[in-house]
């Protein structure tokens, strides 16, 4: 070979091609790209009609403010129930329930006395508790 | 290769189909894009890394980032730059990842193995191309980033953080391995 000048290995570096890219690597960013494209036309499309949207969204909410108790929504969900078998079923299965109470007589008892025979004995119960442990308290320091 | 899968339609029947029109071009002038430049990205990234298949991802991933900014990209005359310099950017950062392997190989005296002339190595250039490939990463990447992205010592000892001494006795290095073994070929 040749003996070569100095700077013949800057030449043949500059001379150097472009190493060929893998058949593959096109298809594959490719496939990267088309799944990012929508989102991509998604958030240029909403961000140029984004005034539009916002507008749209206003009137929207102002529409339903109107709407809503013109149409009463919450009457047309109960009459839904209504005529739910499911919902009826329910309401035979509390109403039963509500008869055998009643015939066990327990709603006929005064119901004052009860809570003031609860209150009482309650109060009774603590006040035992507090003596008793003041009791115990006093019995250990001596 | 072109690629002609088609794009997912939004929206109904009668509905004005500009914006998928103008989608379906985005993609397709994108596509030239890659086509025009995907030897270049490759190229840059099989240069610094020394590896084809990191190198195949790398260049992957410059795309992507493209078209994630292709519309400021789009029509601009420095789209080349751009790809050139991210390709650089994340080639480096790929090799940064292994840094202790990086510093190991800075400090060893290495023999490169480059095959003897075979049928498959006879160019000249593609022993060249193998030889760059097989130098040590501290010696490929100085010389890589100074011949082919054309950066001064100073960039390329910014760029890696290290002395602009070491840049110079790298490059130095490469290139006295590299004429070695293209003096050694007939």
């Amino acid at each position: 070979m040749k003996e070569p000048s100095e700077d013949w290995l800057d030449e043949e570096l500059r001379r150097l091609p472009d190493l060929e890219a893998p058949p593959d690597l096109m298809p594959k960013v490719m496939d990267a790209v088309q799944s990012r494209s929508a989102r991509r036309w998604m958030t240029a499309m909403s961000r140029r009609h984004l005034p539009f949207l916002r507008n749209s969204g206003l009137g929207l909410a102002l529409a339903v403010m109107v709407l809503v108790p013109w149409l009463n929504p919450g009457q047309a969900v109960l009459g839904f129930f209504r005529q739910s078998p499911f919902f009826n079923l329910v309401i035979e299965l509390l109403s039963a329930g509500e008869t055998i109470l009643a015939n066990l007589r327990i709603f006929n008892l005064p119901i004052g006395w009860l809570i003031g025979v609860v209150i009482g004995i309650s109060y009774l119960a603590c006040i035992f508790a507090a003596s008793a442990i003041q009791r115990l308290a006093s019995t250990k320091r001596l | 290769m072109v690629h002609t899968a088609p794009l997912p339609l939004i929206g109904i029947d009668g509905q004005d189909t500009s914006g998928l029109d103008a989608r379906m071009a985005d993609v397709q002038e994108f596509e030239t894009l890659v086509r025009n430049y995907q030897n270049m990205v490759f190229s840059v990234a099989a240069r610094i890394v020394g590896n084809l298949v990191d190198a195949q991802d790398i260049s992957q991933e410059v795309f992507i980032r493209a078209y994630d900014h292709f519309d400021e990209l789009k029509g601009s005359k420095t789209v080349g730059g751009w790809l050139r310099t991210v390709a650089t950017n994340l080639a480096i950062n790929h090799l940064n990842r292994y840094r202790a392997r990086w510093r190991f190989f800075s400090e060893q005296e290495t023999e490169i193995d480059i095959p003897a002339a075979t049928p498959q190595t006879d160019d000249r250039r593609e022993l060249l191309e193998i030889a760059i490939q097989k130098l040590p990463d501290a010696q490929r990447v100085p010389l890589v980033l100074f011949h082919f992205q054309e950066l001064s010592y100073e960039e390329i000892a910014d760029k890696l953080g290290i002395s602009l001494a070491k840049v110079k006795t790298d490059i130095h290095r490469g290139r006295e391995s590299l004429r070695r073994i293209l003096t050694k070929t007939p």
